[in-house]
């Protein structure tokens, strides 16, 4: 039955699988109770090896300055409060952010930055950053690093924990359940290829975003969606899918150059966009501040050039400097305002490009999939659907709605994560650990190991191409109803047809990332799924969600929450109500962005 | 340059492989990765197309891709180095990390991690089966 191996087993009252900015700090709360054994794996190699917070490197949290100033002695702005913080981010999420969760981030956010700093981490308490949306400076960062910081000051805690185990190079699988309820999950040791099963009560997921359903990614290329295609196999809620956020800075033409920095971001608002006609269409989207708009509605500008036609030659639009002088192009690159020289400080040589930006060349630039504002749905305690499975940070929905105000991640990994630890080890303390069912673990081993045993099919990364291409087109930040009925057809399609197809040349068993990428693969497809069957339903345009059949943002009929889950295999969609705690929503109907 | 003359370019990277798991010895595989489609870029990238376009069945570890996580380290013609931060040259050598237990080629665990790799759970002492 199982091929004659094993399983490795292990036995924890608590599973985090993720171990980042939200799944290290639940690992931290959740292990405060000595009685509580806690397991947190992660398909990196250790800590700060994966996920988007390790890549924050400069990046900022948005707490509320009257925390800041109160908690952490910050001269911050004191006519900033919690309840201005909450305005701004419903405002911002266009009135479909779940209120008990953004109550909960406005409030904690600055206790949680104390605790942080207790364990080690190093604010700059001189600098505050003002960022669109926020109606006070309220964006702080930390010393030296952001996101990698809050990793290795975290990632020092576990480690004097004596009930707390990470476990590296852990991919996981699937979510077992016993009568409707967490009984364990089943992960893929990379470094041998065996499965190993865990049994516990209670699982915690903080894997992060699901970007690389995308071609273009501000991440690293591991952010697949897994937590969630688990989540929806096991039959949890998920919360606005639709909500994704893009950002049009990916350099697709000169090829060659490495961007991992993104450099082009800093030059936002300066350059001038033309598309392929040569025409500055972002005046069609807004005339006085053209370029320069919110993010959601720059990518929502160059994504219905690149659908309508009108893109630049390799898919992108153009950005042009050439109205920029020289001298002013040396000095941004060179010497900008945050004091980061990218032209010689990331390992490449960038002043070619720069001096083809000179010339007066324009650069081709396409949108990159950068944060989940959808997913997995929570309550304020971060409990899921099912009894036994919590949730925290980027893989949760509802908090941002259905725009994302900047700073407002980090922060929301904290509490989230905080309050996830703390409500799943009270859980596992109360529960007994279920009796595992086999033939679940059977039926996981049987489809991961199907590329494996194939001698012929699909090639992963060919396949991987296709899905992002098509995920691309047809669920990217424009969208109509023809394009996602597509997009779930494609779905069912390669759900029946190339999935099981799948087939891996190398069979060796120890890293084999070829195989790693038909897992995932695996997993984007049914994350694609949930999109397009999220999205259809909203007909109405708002925030991330740009709907080219229902260009208006409708507030009588469309503040409301999609709630999708999978139910015999199906996907299944319904409305909710909007959770409103204090900000009534507006009324009526104007053309987007509203 | 032509386009004709830029696709006949190509980059000569020699890369140590070993799979503990089937081969006894390590051994150099020598690749002749096409200069257009990796450019200025990184061995990263270099690794990347070896990877997808000539050979899956090669190991190694790149995720930030910025100098930010440390998992990318290697040898680099014969000294260490992040395999993301190496602009490519025409010629180079790459190895796996020194003072590391080679998983497989180019991933590696580092020696004073390897607690964390044996899976021996801290409290129990107990290893992997149960
Ligand atoms: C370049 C960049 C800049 C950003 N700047 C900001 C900013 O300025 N302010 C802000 O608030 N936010 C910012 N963000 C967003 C923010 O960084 C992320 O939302 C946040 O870090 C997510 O943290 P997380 O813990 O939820 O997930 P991640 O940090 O993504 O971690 C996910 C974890 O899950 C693990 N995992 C995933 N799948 C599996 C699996 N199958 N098995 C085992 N483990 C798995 C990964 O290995 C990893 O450990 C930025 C993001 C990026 C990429
Ligand atoms: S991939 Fe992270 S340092 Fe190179």
């Amino acid at each position: 039955m199982n091929n004659g191996d094993g399983y490795g087993i292990y036995s924890t009252d608590v599973l985090i699988i993720g171990v980042e900015a939200a799944g290290a700090y639940a690992a931290i709360k959740a292990s405060e109770d000595e009685g509580i054994d806690v397991i947190a794996i992660t398909k990196g190699s250790d800590v700060a090896r994966a996920g988007a917070t390790v890549t924050a490197a400069h990046s900022h949290f948005a707490i509320e300055c009257q925390g800041l100033h109160d908690l952490l002695d910050a001269p911050a702005d004191t006519r900033d409060s919690p309840e201005a913080f909450f305005e701004d981010m419903v405002r911002e999420g266009k009135y479909v952010n779940d209120q008990t969760l953004v109550e909960s981030l406005a409030r904690e956010g600055a206790p949680r930055a104390k605790e942080m700093e207790s364990w080690g981490f190093e604010w700059d308490k001189t600098a505050f950053k003002a960022a669109p949306g926020h109606t006070y400076q309220r964006e702080i960062h930390g010393l030296d690093t952001t996101g990698p910081q809050m990793c290795r000051v975290m990632k020092r805690v576990l480690d004097s924990r004596p009930n707390c185990q990470i476990m590296g190079n852990m991919l996981a699988l699937d979510l077992l359940t016993s009568g409707g309820e967490i009984a364990g999950a089943v992960a893929l040791d990379l470094l041998t290829g065996e499965l190993v099963v865990f049994l516990t009560q209670c699982v915690i997921m903080a894997t992060g975003g699901a970007q690389c359903l995308y071609p273009y990614v501000s991440t690293g290329k591991e952010m697949t969606g897994d937590g969630h295609a688990m989540a929806y196999r096991a039959g949890a809620e998920f919360h606005d899918m639709q909500y994704i956020q893009f950002i049009p800075g990916e350099l697709v033409w000169p090829p060659g150059w490495m961007v991992g920095v993104q450099p082009f971001v800093m030059f936002m608002g300066l350059y001038w966009w033309y598309n392929g006609l040569g025409d500055r269409f972002m005046r069609r989207w807004d005339p006085m501040k053209i370029e320069d708009v919110t993010r959601d509605l720059r990518s929502i500008g160059v994504a219905t050039e690149v659908l309508e036609g009108r893109g630049s030659e390799h898919g992108g639009i153009y950005a042009s400097f050439a109205h920029l002088p020289s001298d002013v192009i040396d000095y941004v690159g060179r010497s900008n305002a945050t004091g980061k020289n990218w032209i010689s400080s990331s390992g490449i040589d960038y002043n070619p490009l720069v001096e083809m930006m000179k010339e007066g060349t324009a650069i081709e630039l396409a949108n990159y999939c950068h944060f989940w504002m959808g997913g997995i749905k929570i309550n304020v305690d971060g409990e899921t659907s099912i009894p036994g499975l919590y949730a925290g940070g980027e893989c949760c929905g509802g908090v941002h709605g259905a725009n994302r105000l900047s700073g407002g991640a980090l922060t929301q990994c904290m509490v989230q994560g905080a309050r996830a630890g703390i409500a799943a080890s009270a859980y596992a303390k109360k529960t007994p650990k279920p009796e595992v069912d086999w033939e679940q673990v059977e039926a996981c081993r049987a489809w991961v190991y199907r590329p494996l045993e194939r001698e012929g099919g699909i090639n992963p990364m060919e396949l991987r191409d296709k899905v992002t291409g098509f995920a691309d087109s047809h669920t990217g930040p424009v969208r109509d109803h023809e394009m996602l009925e597509e997009a779930i057809a494609e779905a069912d399609r390669l759900k029946k047809i190339e999935l099981p197809n799948l087939y891996c040349k190398s069979k060796s068993r120890a890293y084999n990332l070829e195989w790693v990428q038909a897992i995932q693969t695996m997993n984007t497809v049914q994350v694609m799924e949930l999109v397009a069957h999220s999205a259809l339903p909203v007909t109405n345009s708002r925030g991330a969600h740009y709907r080219r059949d229902y260009p208006d943002t409708d507030n009588d009929n469309f503040i409301k929450s999609v709630v999708a889950k999978q139910v015999d295999g199906r996907c299944e969609v319904w409305f909710e109500p909007v959770k409103i705690t204090s900000m009534t929503p507006p009324k009526g109907k104007r053309p987007y962005p509203g | 340059m032509s386009e004709g003359e830029e696709e006949r370019d190509v980059i000569i990277a020699k890369v140590l492989r070993f799979d503990p798991t089937i081969d006894e010895e390590p051994h150099f595989e020598t690749y002749e990765v096409p200069k257009y489609k990796v450019g200025r870029q990184t061995l990263a990238k270099v690794l990347e197309y070896i990877f997808e376009s000539i050979d899956p069945s090669l190991a190694y570890y790149v995720t930030c891709n910025r100098a930010l996580c440390n998992g990318c380290v290697a040898m680099i013609n014969g000294k260490a180095g992040l395999l993301c931060m190496t602009e490519t040259t025409d010629e180079v050598t790459i190895e796996p990390a020194a003072n590391h237990r080679v998983i497989k080629d180019l991933m590696v665990v580092p020696e004073e991690e390897d607690r964390v790799q044996q899976q021996v759970l801290k409290r129990s002492g107990k290893s992997k089966y149960l």
